[in-house]
Parts: structure tokens; C-alpha cells; sequence
């Protein structure tokens, strides 16, 4: 920004200037032409009269020359608080004349630093400074004072006032408080609250520590940063110790292991140096698991498995804090991790095409292909599964995270998902193993029967009786309580989509009537024939614990051709979302909003559980890049914005620190996704990028604001020295035109000293 | 190349150099070429006698043929000698860019000129090449050796002197001639200051020697003008307390033609009170015709400047 106190255009503009006077005397000193003269004793008693002058001439020039260029850069500089309605008198009242002094009370701004004077109080004596110098330049402005930690404190406002003595006062009686900073607080109190309106502010004086930067990534897409674009300059006045040491937990999640870690960033001066006493508590309990000392804390990552031991029942939130640390830090908010559920699913291939391109199983990679979490499946042939099952020592040459040997042998533990294919002949311990599988609630088992299955030890397996294999025809998919007019979903698919989808020509030659179906079971997905009964195809049942989905058809091109429309991979993929878990935890801001694409959660009934029970429907948050400003919770019908792709859901905020779970609607796949995409909400992202605080501080303040807010960051011993200086640096008087005056005036000046420059005068050419 | 130019010395037939000693010291038979009205020496030629021209000289017998007045020359005996002085430092090696030929070459077409007015009238003539000291002499005589030996002398000569050392150079050729002569220096009368070259003039003169002072000139020197403006970096000609300086001309260019002409007046003016004849040549005009000029306008006292 072109701004006075930005260093870079303030060393941009010295070294312009610079430049023109190393060209200056540069291109005296270029003397090409080189040759004898006779009478070199006259040219030097000349030169030597009138060295002095030229000197002084040479220099005058160099002089002028530099200060016309830092003129034009001061020129378009211009000052930070310009164009404020403070310098007209006569229309007081009508413009910007108010200016709000926003100060950080936060727990860290009462760090006490070298000179034992806490944050807090510098605060109070560059308030008080800046107050002066806003009555000396903008002899009837308002002064209102507002605090923060994490929040705007309600308590802690004065309205925009004329009495000086008064916001002293105010700030005589600002004390800190044991809470966390978050800058975004002050942002949407002011942009939001619209007191006095975004516009009408003359300038925002924002009085920090910058212990940390505080805003996280759906603040920075916030409404505030499209209201402020042409809104007041924010100054931020660091009123810290200067150092800009923080630290900061985070979480660290290993996606092939299925880890987390913890790791503690340092950023400052101290990195590295001071020891960091790290503990760790159970979250709901508040018992403490570990208490560690982390020397070297720059590059300290501590794997999880070291405080919770084994592999736990359930995730359990941790709190993990710094204690006794020394440093200006005031983020003492718990971060909030626990393990993951692992997830995978098997699927044993019973008729494995000849070919690659052939066979159940191809289709189904095929439809998986684009699903985020396609990599975690893992793939066998029957004949392989039975081997396994049969010889338990031998090691099967499948390899990857979800490997089949390890899957198999370690039983429930690691594949919670498995999918038989067509399975001709599963051995009886493989069946056994299958029994014992669909004992627990949390496993999921998909069968597709095909021409080879072997239906009887399935039939037993699933409690269910298979008919002799029948013969369908062309006909019509349809799902129970989708109806033409409904707007509704189905996976990716709107009702119209599904309407304009050639239905009808899917053909199911082939399939095996399911009889005997137990109550609990219930018919997802039919194929309707006209003049017939309603065929089903996708049933899902409750057998045991687990939750099994039988497909009385197969995938193989000779019992359907399913698999060459556009509606194969939509319900593939609806149906493998059903049952399989999340494998990985979706992490979040705690105090954030979960914002996912339509296309991906599909309904617009999807609603979010928290740890402690409470379901969190679709909003609008205020900042959300939905909301465009309003207010509120909304329908659900509503709360899915944009268009076609673009669409998104927005639910929130996620208060508590934890897991936090979906919970779809009323319609029949419904149930099928309870354990979809878990969200863990933390407090601070593990992965945003911070090397200086400070410059952490602009660019998140750059997205927050947008581009073309006004802002900036000074060192307040640099500016509140000189008063006369600051009021000159912040004054909203209008230099430009008598900067542009000096140019034009420089340049004439110079113009007059080259043609009075010794040796110009009287020149014969 | 050689410096004995056939049309130079062309433009010179039928000229003479008069000493003005020759003049004053008439009775006491001083002279360099003359003919005086009653020597006992012999008869040469008649010569046309022009104002300032000693009436008792008319031969009135042509007169009473003609009816004009003839004067008649003698070969008179030669107690003076012409000693054509040439400064050879670096600095006569100077051409700007507007001249036709260095002030070296244009001295010595000029030198050789003045060899062969004085070997034509029948005068002793010898020649002498100075710098830093007497780099080269050849004593006077008559006889049209001369006039080769001293072409062939410059032809030759190459190696210029580093520095212009007036005084001692005056001096040791002062201390070669006990007679007194009449001694044409051909210079451009760079010294370390200006005081230099007139004082050693001066200490000359006091030998009784007349002298004459031709000042070889290029115009850049005098003008400081055609060259392209810019910075330039000159080096010095000659070794001695100039050092090298970078100079734009046109910033002193006018100054400096100022101080030149005070300086050239000066030096004129100090020569003058001396009775030391001084003309200035410019090396942008042909050497035969501004010698010729010369030599004509001192026959009939007219302005030494060239």
C-alpha cells in the first residue's frame, strides 16, 4: 500500500532518490573521449576558479533532483488518514470525524517486558498520545474506545466522544483479562454493529500486542473484508514488547499411519531457547494423562501414542497446554485431538474378470476412481481370501495401507467394510470370520449376487432365502420416496438430473428374488418393469449388529448394463458412502463454521452432532461467503448457496472442541450415513503457515480486510517519539497538492541552476 | 614527407628580413644584408627604392635613364647572423581538430622558410631545436648547404622533448654566438607559467640579439571550438605539473578565450617594450603565404599580426 509507513515504499522512494543522485554524478564522471592537449596550465587555473561553484552547483542540482523524486513519491503516497472530514471545518459532523481506538485486553497484554511495564499500560500512554495528536489535527473528532480479547467486551465501550479526559479515563480502567486474542472480534463488532457505519469512520487505532494474529481461514473470507474495502484505515499500533514471541500448539495428523502428533511452533527471538512444559488432560474429565518439559521446542513433535497408550476404545478429547511458559503467549486454549477412526474396506472379488477391463470389480474401480477416499480400499480375489483364511501363516502379495493379509488376520480391528463380489465358494472359515464380522455394530457388509453365487451358505450367512435366478427386462430404477416433483437427492443426483437420466433403458436381464426378507429389512433402490411387481435390487438389512446391503444383481454386462449409464457411479459411490466411515477426521476452527460442498454431502437436511449431543443445523454465520450479510439460521432448503457445482452448506459453529458428527434427514439412504465425515474442531489450524508474527499479522489482515483496505503497522516508539511528527504522518490535511507544488517548484529550481551553472553562461555553440 | 616545401618557398621569392639593428647601427657597418651608398664592397643589384629607403642611396645616373629611383646594393661583408630558433617539445606536436597540419609541421615549413629568404639574400643562416635544453644546432654560414642540412635535420627529427625549458635553452644558444644575431623563435610558447618565456626573452634581448617571436597557434587552442560537447579527458603534452583532468569545453570556453587573449597581450606587450618583434601564426592558413605576409608587412612596419 502506498502508504507512508510502509518500509518498502519508504526504501522504494530512498532508493529513487538515491538513484537519481548516483546518476547524477555518475554521468559527469563518463568522460569518453580522451585525448593530448597543449595547454592543460590555463585550463587548470580556469577549472580550479571555478571549482567551488561548480561544486556547489553540481551538488544544488544532485539535491533537487533527489527531492523532486521523493516529492512525486510523497505525492502519491499521500497520507493515511486523508480525505477525513475532520479538515473541513465547515462540514463538521457530516464526515468521518470519529475514530475508534480498539485495545487488545487480552491475558498477554499483561506481560510486563524489560522496564516492568506491562503491555497494557504502553497501551494507555500511546492511547493517550494518539488522542492528542487526533484533537491536534481533527480539532472535533470523537474518540470511542473498545476492547477485546476474543471477544468484543460489552462492558468495556465508550461511545465516540469529544472529552479526552474521559476516554482517559476509560482507559485508566481497562484491566486485562485471563482470555484469549482474537482480532476478528473487533472487525465484525465494527463492521457488523455498523455504530457510526464502516464509512463513516475516520480511521480505526488498533492498540496490540500481536501475540498472535488470530484469525482463521473463514474470518478471512468474511463479509468484513468486502465492507471494508473502502472503509477507514486501520492502524495498528504494536504496542508490545517487541520481541513477537508466541507459540503455538498444533496437531498433526499422519494420514498413512493414522497418527496424530503434536507439535509446538516457536516463532521470535526466543525460538528454541526456553524449555516448554507441555500437559495434557482428558477433556471431559479434566484429569491429567501427561505432563512433559520439551527443550527444544522449535522441533518438538510428540506422537500421540506416547500419552495414550494402545489403541482406545474411543477418541477422546485432549486438552493440551503450555504451562509456566515465560513468554508473552497468551494462547492457553486447550487444543482439542484424539484418534482417528481407522476405516477401509475389502472387497473380495469372487468372479475376477480375465481381463482388466473386464469384470465386477473393474467397474467398480472405475466408479470409485474420483472418490477422495478411493485410496483406502483394498482389493482380493475369493480364491486368495480362502487361501488366507485357510493358511493364516501365509502372507498374500497384496500390499498398500489396508493390505489384505493384515486386514484379514487382524480381524475387526482393521477392515470394518467388506464387499463380496459375486462370491462363488467363501471357505468355512472364511464364512466364519464373515459371521463374526457382522456381530459388530460398526461393520458394514455388502453382497452382490451373481450367475456363480454360492447362495446357500450366503443365504444362512444372511438369513435370508435366494429364488432361482429370474428374467427382468427394460425398465425403470426407482428409490423408494423419491417422487418426480420432489427436489430432493440422491447423491450427486437433484430429482431433475434423476428424471433426465434415460432410466428407462436400464436393463436388468437378470436377478435373484430375495424372499424370506426379515421386517427390519427395506428396499433402497427397485427396478420397476411395467406390467410387473416392483423388483428389488438394493436391500439393505439388519442382520446381527451390522448392517448389510444386498444387490440381488450383478455389475457383470451380462445380467445388466448398469454399469455403461451415467447412474451406475452415483449410486456406487451413495452406496459405499453409507457404509463407510470417514476414515480420517475433517479437522476445523473452534469457533469456525464447517463449510462443504452440496455435491459432496448431498442433502440439504445434513446436520452437524457435537461431542456433547447438540445438533447444529444448516446457518447462515455472519461471515460466511453465503450469508452476503444477513443474519441468522436460515431453511434448510436455503442454506444451500451458489449454483450447480458451486454450491455449499455451512454449519455451525462448532463451540466445542471434539469430534463433531453428521446426521442426515428423513430420507431412506439417510441411515446409511451415519458415520459419514467426522469434523474435528480445534482451535488453531495445524497447517496455517506463520514465520513472523508480524507479517503473519499483515497478510492475514490483507485477506481479512481485502486488497484494498487501508492499513498499517507501527512501532509505536517510532511515531509517538515526535507527536508533531505523527500528526504530520497521520494528518488528513491535503499535502498533495503542495507536495505536487514543491515538485513542480524543484524542478523549476533546478531548471534556473543548470542555466546559472558556471560555464553555461555565455556558451557559443 | 619533407618539410621543404617548393610552394612555401615560392611564395617567398624576392623577400628580405631586415634587422632593425642592421638599421640604427648603419654608419657603424653593422648590418645583416644591405647595401650602403659608398662601401667599398661590390656591386650586386639595383632595388627600388620605396619610402623609408636612405635617399643618399639613389643611383641618380638610372635615375636620369628611367626616371624612377633605383637604389644600389653591395655585397657588403656579413658581421650578423639569422639563427632560426624551433621549439621542439610535445606540445608543437598539438593538431586540433579544425587545422590542417601540426604547429610542428607548420614551424618547420616555416623555419625552412626563413633558411631560404636568408640563404637567397645571401646571408648566414643556421638553426637551432630546442625543448627542455638545445636538442640540435648548426652553426650559420651562407651557403646553401645549409638550407639541406637543416631540411634533413627536420625531416629527421623525432624525438620531441618532454618540456619547454625556455631560459636555459635561450641560454645555452646565447653562449653559441658571440655575435650578435638576429633570432627567429619559432614557438607557441607553452612554459610552466607565462612568465616563463617572456622572462627568458627578455634575458636574450640583453644580449644585444634581436629577436623576432613567431607564435605558432592552432585554433582549438585559441577557440577551444569543434569539438563535440560532452566531458572529455585530457592528458597533458609534456611532463611537468599538469596531470591529467576531465573538462567539459563548453563550460569554460567562453573564460577561456578571455584569459588567452588577456594572456597573448600580455606576453605581446612585454615583448614589445623590448622592441622584440612578435607575430602570431595560425596553423589553419598555408605557412608560405602567412610567412610571406609577414616578412612583406615587417619590410614596411605594418601589424605583426598574422
Amino acid at each position: 500500500m502506498l502508504s507512508f509507513f510502509s518500509p518498502l515504499y519508504v526504501t522504494a522512494g530512498i532508493a529513487a532518490a538515491g538513484f537519481v543522485v548516483f546518476i547524477h554524478y555518475y554521468s559527469r564522471r563518463a568522460a569518453r573521449r580522451e585525448f593530448a592537449f597543449s595547454n592543460l596550465r590555463l585550463l587548470r587555473e580556469i577549472l580550479y576558479a571555478k571549482l567551488p561553484k561548480k561544486r556547489l552547483a553540481d551538488a544544488l542540482l544532485a539535491f533537487l533532483r533527489a527531492a523532486a523524486v521523493l516529492m512525486i513519491f510523497l505525492f502519491l503516497a499521500k497520507p493515511l488518514l486523508r480525505g477525513v472530514a475532520g479538515r473541513d471545518e465547515s462540514r463538521r459532523g457530516r464526515g468521518k470525524d470519529v475514530f475508534w481506538f480498539v485495545v487488545d485486553v487480552s491475558y498477554s497484554m499483561g506481560f510486563k517486558d524489560a522496564g516492568g511495564i506491562t503491555a497494557l499500560e504502553r497501551v494507555r500512554q500511546a492511547a493517550g498520545l494518539t488522542a492528542e495528536v487526533l484533537k491536534r489535527t481533527y480539532r472535533n473528532c470523537r474518540i470511542g474506545l473498545l476492547s477485546f480479547s476474543d471477544a468484543v467486551e460489552g462492558n468495556l465501550i465508550l461511545a465516540p466522544t469529544h472529552d479526552i479526559v474521559l476516554l482517559r479515563q476509560s482507559l485508566d480502567r481497562l484491566a486485562v483479562l485471563p482470555k484469549q486474542t482474537g482480532q476478528a472480534a473487533w472487525v465484525e463488532w465494527l463492521a457488523a454493529g455498523k455504530r457510526d457505519g464502516p464509512h463513516e469512520i475516520g480511521g480505526v487505532f488498533v492498540f496490540t500486542d500481536m501475540a498472535k494474529h488470530g484469525f482463521n481461514d473463514e474470518q478471512k473470507n468474511s463479509p468484513p473484508s468486502q465492507l471494508n474495502r473502502d472503509g477507514p484505515p486501520i492502524i495498528f499500533i504494536a504496542a508490545g514488547s517487541g520481541s513477537g514471541k508466541n507459540r503455538r500448539l498444533a496437531a498433526v495428523y499422519d494420514e498413512n499411519k493414522g497418527e496424530a502428533e503434536i507439535r509446538i511452533d516457536c516463532f521470535g527471538d526466543d525460538r528454541g531457547k526456553s524449555p516448554v512444559a507441555l500437559r495434557i488432560e482428558e477433556a471431559e474429565k479434566g484429569s491429567v494423562l501427561a505432563a512433559m518439559r520439551v527443550n527444544d521446542c522449535q522441533a518438538s513433535t510428540v506422537p500421540l501414542e506416547r500419552f495414550l497408550p494402545g489403541a482406545p476404545a474411543k477418541e477422546r478429547a485432549l486438552l493440551l497446554k503450555l504451562e509456566q511458559d515465560r513468554l508473552p503467549i497468551d494462547d492457553t486454549r486447550p487444543l482439542a485431538i484424539a484418534r482417528p477412526v481407522r476405516g477401509g474396506v475389502l472387497i473380495i472379488d469372487g468372479e475376477p474378470g480375465r481381463r482388466a477391463d473386464e469384470g465386477e470389480s473393474f467397474y467398480v474401480r472405475e466408479a470409485l476412481k474420483s472418490m477422495r477416499y478411493a485410496g483406502r480400499w483394498s482389493w482380493i480375489v475369493e480364491e486368495e481370501a480362502n487361501r488366507i483364511f485357510n493358511e493364516p501363516s501365509r502372507s498374500a502379495g497384496a500390499s498398500g495401507p489396508n493390505s489384505v493379509p493384515e486386514a484379514l488376520r487382524s480381524g475387526a480391528a482393521a477392515a470394518q467394510q467388506i464387499w463380496l463380489l459375486n462370491a462363488h465358494k467363501p471357505a468355512p472359515a472364511f464364512v466364519s470370520f464373515l459371521r463374526n464380522f457382522i456381530q459388530d455394530r460398526r461393520h458394514k457388509l455388502i453382497v452382490s449376487l451373481g450367475p456363480g453365487s454360492d447362495l446357500k451358505n450366503l443365504g444362512e450367512l444372511l438369513t435370508v432365502l435366494f429364488g432361482q435366478a429370474q428374467e427382468a427386462g427394460e425398465g425403470r430404477l426407482a428409490i423408494k420416496g423419491l417422487r418426480q416433483k420432489d427436489e430432493k437427492w440422491l447423491g450427486n443426483f437433484s430429482a431433475t438430473i434423476f428424471n433426465e437420466t434415460d432410466w428407462r433403458k436400464i436393463k436388468v436381464n437378470k436377478y435373484f428374488p430375495a424372499v424370506n426378507l426379515p421386517d427390519s429389512s427395506e428396499t433402497l433402490l427397485a427396478f420397476e418393469v411395467p406390467g410387473k411387481e416392483e423388483i428389488p435390487l438394493l436391500i439393505k438389512l439388519n442382520s446381527y449388529q451390522a448392517q448389510i446391503f444386498l444387490l440381488t444383481t450383478t455389475i457383470d454386462a451380462g445380467w445388466t448394463n448398469l454399469p455403461f449409464k451415467g447412474a451406475f457411479p452415483v449410486i456406487i459411490r451413495g452406496l459405499l458412502e453409507a457404509v463407510v466411515s470417514e476414515p480420517l477426521a475433517r479437522e476445523a476452527q473452534v469457533g469456525g463454521y464447517w463449510t462443504a460442498p452440496a455435491q459432496t454431502l448431498g442433502y440439504s437436511s445434513v446436520s452437524l452432532i457435537s461431542p456433547s449431543g447438540r445438533k447444529l443445523s444448516p446457518t447462515y454465520p455472519s461471515h460466511s461467503p453465503l450469508g452476503r450479510g444477513q443474519l441468522g439460521p436460515t431453511t434448510p432448503r436455503e442454506s444451500v448457496g451458489g449454483e450447480g457445482d458451486s454450491g455449499f452448506i455451512c454449519l455451525g459453529p462448532l463451540e466445542e472442541p471434539g469430534f463433531y458428527k453428521f446426521s442426515w434427514g428423513g430420507l431412506p439412504v439417510s441411515g446409511l450415513r451415519e458415520e459419514l465425515p467426522q469434523i474435528l474442531a480445534a482451535y488453531l489450524p495445524d497447517n496455517a503457515p506463520e514465520s513472523d508474527l508480524t507479517r503473519a499479522v499483515g497478510r492475514d489482515l490483507k485477506v481479512l480486510l481485502g486488497a484494498g483496505a487501508k492499513w498499517t503497522i507501527i512501532p509505536m516508539s517510532e511515531v509517538f517519539k515526535n507527536p508533531k511528527k505523527a500528526s504530520m504522518f497521520l494528518a488528513a490535511k491535503e499535502i498533495s497538492r503542495p507536495v505536487l507544488l514543491g515538485v513542480f517548484l524543484l524542478l523549476a529550481a533546478e531548471s534556473l541552476v543548470v542555466l546559472l551553472k558556471p560555464g553555461n553562461k555565455g556558451t557559443r555553440h | 614527407m619533407s618539410y621543404l616545401d617548393p610552394e612555401v618557398l615560392a611564395r617567398l621569392e624576392g623577400l628580405r628580413l631586415y634587422p632593425r639593428f642592421a638599421e640604427k647601427s648603419a654608419a657603424a657597418g653593422s648590418k645583416l644584408t644591405h647595401s650602403a651608398k659608398g662601401s667599398s664592397l661590390e656591386f650586386v643589384d639595383y632595388k627600388i627604392y620605396t619610402p623609408g629607403d636612405d635617399p643618399r642611396r639613389i643611383d641618380w645616373k638610372v635615375f636620369g635613364r628611367k626616371d624612377r629611383y633605383f637604389l644600389r646594393s653591395y655585397e657588403g661583408e656579413t658581421n650578423c647572423n639569422l639563427w632560426v630558433v624551433l621549439d621542439a617539445s610535445r606540445s608543437m606536436s598539438f593538431k586540433g581538430p579544425q587545422a590542417k597540419m601540426s604547429k610542428w609541421d607548420f614551424a618547420c615549413k616555416t623555419a625552412l622558410g626563413l633558411v631560404y629568404v636568408a640563404l637567397k639574400n645571401r646571408d648566414a643562416c643556421g638553426l637551432a631545436l630546442f625543448a627542455d635544453g638545445l636538442l640540435e644546432i648548426i652553426r650559420p654560414k651562407s651557403s646553401w648547404e645549409i638550407l639541406s642540412q637543416s631540411a634533413h635535420v627536420l625531416d629527421s627529427f623525432k624525438s620531441f622533448g618532454l618540456q619547454t625549458a625556455f631560459e636555459k635553452s635561450f641560454k645555452s644558444l646565447a653562449g653559441e654566438t658571440a655575435k650578435r644575431s638576429l633570432m627567429a623563435v619559432i614557438s607557441d610558447f607553452f612554459g610552466s607559467n607565462t612568465e616563463e618565456p617572456a622572462g627568458a626573452f627578455e634575458a636574450l634581448a640583453a644580449e644585444k640579439h634581436e629577436l623576432l617571436a613567431m607564435r605558432i597557434v592552432d585554433p582549438f587552442e585559441e577557440e577551444l571550438s569543434g569539438l563535440a560537447p560532452g566531458p572529455c579527458r585530457l592528458l597533458p603534452l609534456e611532463v611537468g605539473r599538469e596531470k591529467a583532468m576531465e573538462i567539459d569545453f563548453q563550460e569554460i570556453q567562453s573564460e577561456y578565450r578571455q584569459r588567452w587573449r588577456q594572456e597573448e597581450q600580455a606576453f605581446a606587450r612585454r615583448l614589445g617594450r623590448r622592441r622584440i618583434d612578435y607575430a602570431v601564426f595560425r596553423t589553419l592558413e598555408d605557412p608560405g603565404s602567412a610567412l610571406a605576409r609577414y616578412l612583406t608587412q615587417r619590410s614596411g612596419a605594418g601589424p605583426t599580426e598574422f
